[in-house]
């Protein structure tokens, strides 16, 4: 149970090594409070899913499970758009279409696919919360980059002083990619000295 | 007319779904470096958004909001673009075999695919006319074909370049996107105020 | 059981409890959303026009919608439009906020936009949107100097684009709004001013440049002088000769001809015919799809129909219609601002030039500041 938690952290990390999901990851992380939003909807939405799945995965035929987990997923995935657009406006309008593509966000399907729909409820719970802070914590850290060289802010304080000089293309689809490019490769740099070693 | 063609331009290259709202992402990334099964993944790609352009419009405008259910929405789409898919499959196998066996291959990746669905839910933020949301939808699938074609051509080449160990892959590959993506900003002023 | 019938059952099982379940979530959250939805409204609305206690909204098509504000009393505050139009990346929604004689603006908000962050997006940013109020539509976007007059705009640096977008939207949302509502609640700044309206801040200003108005000419070229920086540039005042130039196209024979100058260095000319009836010639100008558009047009001075129009400047695509189709311009010809484009509820609208849509739009709305501008021009003379 420890190691489908410990999994997704960083050795199988659904987005830096498997490169799933990317397109919420890419999207959205232009600010950090963006990116604490997305990973709490992705969250909320792998955790549960991965639950239910988990418990009905015995009375679905095999032959309609897709379409099966696709609608719990995309049940979840309304839910968090609803609560977001009611209780954070400011926020939802932001995510804009982001929030209801989480529904073929690859890391869910995925991990309902190979995983949740397999095994018991308490191994599908641990591998549905590993997967989602592996998540988070690369969609959170590149939108802390993206927003401190973009805006020179972290959570909107201002870091950097007056000197600094934004760089907007980092807050553009190009610096999206050039900056989670660089993460991956960082990735297996470190990877690779830690197995030698 | 100008609406028409400010659509198609607009979706094909100022705002190509790959390079502006990063839809499409997976299988782009993913794309080998055979420019073929890149044209045939992009063709077969334009051909299921182009009906689910005009499918989820009507839905939308016939179901969705008159009966107030727009909360519907994701899950509705998402399925109509899953039987959509089945059906054009069944279809191409029975009346056109060979367009089956050129695209067949692609289509059950395109389900799962966010282009797709994404497209269904920024046309009905748009509020487009059935015509327009087509157009918008066969754009869009164009565009994504370009973006497609293009990374597999890159590929072919990346192949022979000796690249970092670590970038090897997924790193490189995104750079490039962001290489790409930066090249397909210039296309932002061909429509100035438009 | 058969495979078959248990697919189905279980698909519709799990379709009928997502089903249930999302109603539910929507019973729940819909009133929360809809009240953020109108508290957003509302706050856009409170923002651009002062002193707004209730307001009542009309949609016009399917980007304006108008609100009426009023005060507390019940008396009307002004009036907010809530309108979309393209901007650089994609669509920019903005709340434009006018006062009771809807031709200045109030305030700006922009409650929607995919600009680029940190260059388009910068509309966003409170100088830009203050510079708007007490602007007079149409107005236009300056580069790289300090606006002077009151219809000009600057443009934020790197974005020029989606400042002229902003601009080109605020002025449609002007005509839309002449356009839209009924003739009785517009009331030009000056001539019918004095009728059973409040002495509200509009009508204040009306009063003092009538005031004015009753100076010699020539004092009040003087004044202009002093305070308008543009004035150096034009030219010698030899009121027929200029005057003769530019009507003597519309109007022959002309028996009379005077220029009317006006407060922004964009003259009118009233030229009298031999039967006695008069023209009124304004220039006017605005911002058109590429560049800015300066046309001269030629009303009744009656009844303010269309006599002629007459281009004298204009820079729009090659690609996209020039501008200068002829069947278009003719359209115009003895009918009375304001205009709008042709739609379903519009039938006897102007047809745009096909594959010029935003610049037929930028014209109308350049036609109709034109009969703004000739009252205005009319009253400066009767005084």
């Amino acid at each position: 149970m420890k190691k489908a938690f410990v999994n997704g952290l960083v050795k199988e990390n659904p987005v830096l090594v498997g490169l799933l999901g990317l397109c919420s990851v890419l999207a959205v992380s232009n600010t950090a409070i963006n990116s604490v939003f997305m990973a709490a909807a992705v969250t909320f939405v792998l955790v549960f899913s991965s639950l239910i799945i988990s418990i009905i995965r015995k009375i679905i035929p095999d032959q309609v499970r897709i379409p099966s987990f696709i609608v719990v997923i995309a049940t979840f995935v309304t839910i968090a758009d609803l609560f977001l657009k009611a209780y954070f406006p400011e926020i939802s309008k932001n995510l804009g279409p982001f929030v209801p593509l989480i529904v073929v966000n690859c890391i869910i399907l995925a991990r309902q696919e190979a995983f949740a729909s397999k095994n018991p409820v308490h191994y599908a719970l641990a591998d549905a919360l590993g997967m989602s802070i592996g998540y988070s914590w690369v969609i959170i850290l590149l939108g802390i980059v993206r927003e401190l060289l973009g805006f020179g802010t972290i959570f909107g304080h201002r870091v950097l002083g007056a000197w600094f000089h934004p760089f907007v293309v980092m807050l553009l689809p190009p610096g999206a990619f050039i900056t989670l490019g660089v993460m991956v490769g960082t990735m297996r740099w470190i990877q690779a000295k830690a197995s030698k070693s | 007319m100008n609406n028409i063609w400010l659509i198609l331009i607009a979706t094909i290259l100022v705002n190509n779904f790959v390079f502006s709202y990063f839809l499409g992402i997976c299988p782009f990334l993913g794309v080998s470096g055979k420019a073929s099964s890149a044209i045939g993944m992009g063709f077969a790609a334009t051909f299921v958004m182009t009906m689910t352009a005009f499918v989820t419009w009507l839905i939308n405008r016939y179901i969705l909001i008159p009966y107030n259910l727009e909360f519907l929405e994701t899950v509705s789409f998402i399925l109509v673009i899953a039987s959509l898919v089945q059906f054009v499959e069944m279809f191409l196998k029975k009346v056109i075999p060979s367009l089956y066996k050129a695209l067949g291959i692609f289509l059950p990746l395109i389900t799962t695919n966010c282009i797709v669905l994404g497209l269904a839910l920024l046309g009905s933020m748009r509020n487009y006319n059935l015509l327009e949301n087509v157009v918008f939808g066969f754009g869009a699938g164009i565009g994504f074909t370009l973006a497609l074609t293009i990374m597999a051509g890159i590929r072919e080449e990346i192949e022979f370049a000796d690249v970092p160990e670590p970038l090897k892959g997924g790193g490189i590959t995104l750079i490039i996107a962001g290489l790409l993506a930066l090249a397909f900003m210039g296309f932002s002023g061909m429509l100035g105020g438009g | 059981m058969r495979i078959e019938i248990k697919m189905v059952l279980v698909l519709t099982v799990i379709a009928l409890i997502s089903g249930l379940v999302l109603g539910l979530a929507y019973e729940e959250t819909s009133p929360k959303i809809e009240k953020n939805l109108e508290l957003a409204k509302g706050k856009a609305l409170k923002k651009v026009v002062p002193n707004v206690a209730s307001y009542e909204a009309k949609q016009v098509d399917r980007y304006t919608t108008i609100f009426t504000a009023k005060d507390s009393s019940g008396n009307i505050a002004g009036y907010g439009v809530l309108i979309e139009g393209s901007g650089f990346q994609g669509p920019i929604k903005l709340m434009v906020g006018f006062d009771t004689t809807m031709t200045k603006l109030t305030g700006l908000e922009v409650i929607e936009n995919i600009e680029t962050p940190g260059l388009g997006n910068r509309i966003t940013e409170e100088w830009f949107k203050k510079q708007f109020v007490g602007r007079v539509p149409p107005i236009e976007v300056v580069k790289g100097k300090k606006p002077v007059n009151e219809h000009e705009i600057q443009a934020i640096t790197g974005a020029t684009i989606s400042s002229r977008s902003v601009v080109r939207i605020v002025n449609t949302a002007q005509s839309k709004l002449l356009s839209s509502l009924p003739r009785a609640s517009y009331s030009p700044p000056k001539s019918h001013g004095q009728a059973a309206q409040k002495q509200n801040e509009g009508e204040k200003k009306a009063a003092v440049s009538a005031a004015r108005t009753h100076r010699k000419i020539e004092k009040r070229k003087r004044v202009r002088e002093e305070k308008s920086v543009s004035l150096a540039e034009r030219k010698p005042e030899k009121p027929d000769t200029t005057c003769l130039k530019y009507m003597s196209e519309f109007v022959s024979p002309i028996r009379r001809c005077r220029t009317i100058p006006m407060p922004d260095s964009l003259d009118a000319f009233l030229a009298c015919r031999g039967s006695g009836d008069s023209i009124i010639g304004v220039i006017v100008r605005g911002t058109g799809f590429m560049d800015r558009i300066k046309l001269l047009v030629a009303m009744d001075a009656g009844d303010f129909r269309i006599i002629g129009i007459k281009i004298l400047e204009m820079a729009e695509g090659e690609a996209f219609g020039n501008g200068r189709d002829s069947t278009f311009w003719s359209q115009f010809n003895g009918r009375t601002p304001p205009l709008a484009l042709k739609s379903d509820d519009r039938p006897n609208g102007i047809d745009a030039i096909s594959g010029a849509t935003e610049t037929s739009e930028a014209v109308i709305t350049i036609i109709n500041m034109a009969k703004i501008r000739a009252e205005k021009a009319l009253s400066e003379i009767q005084s």
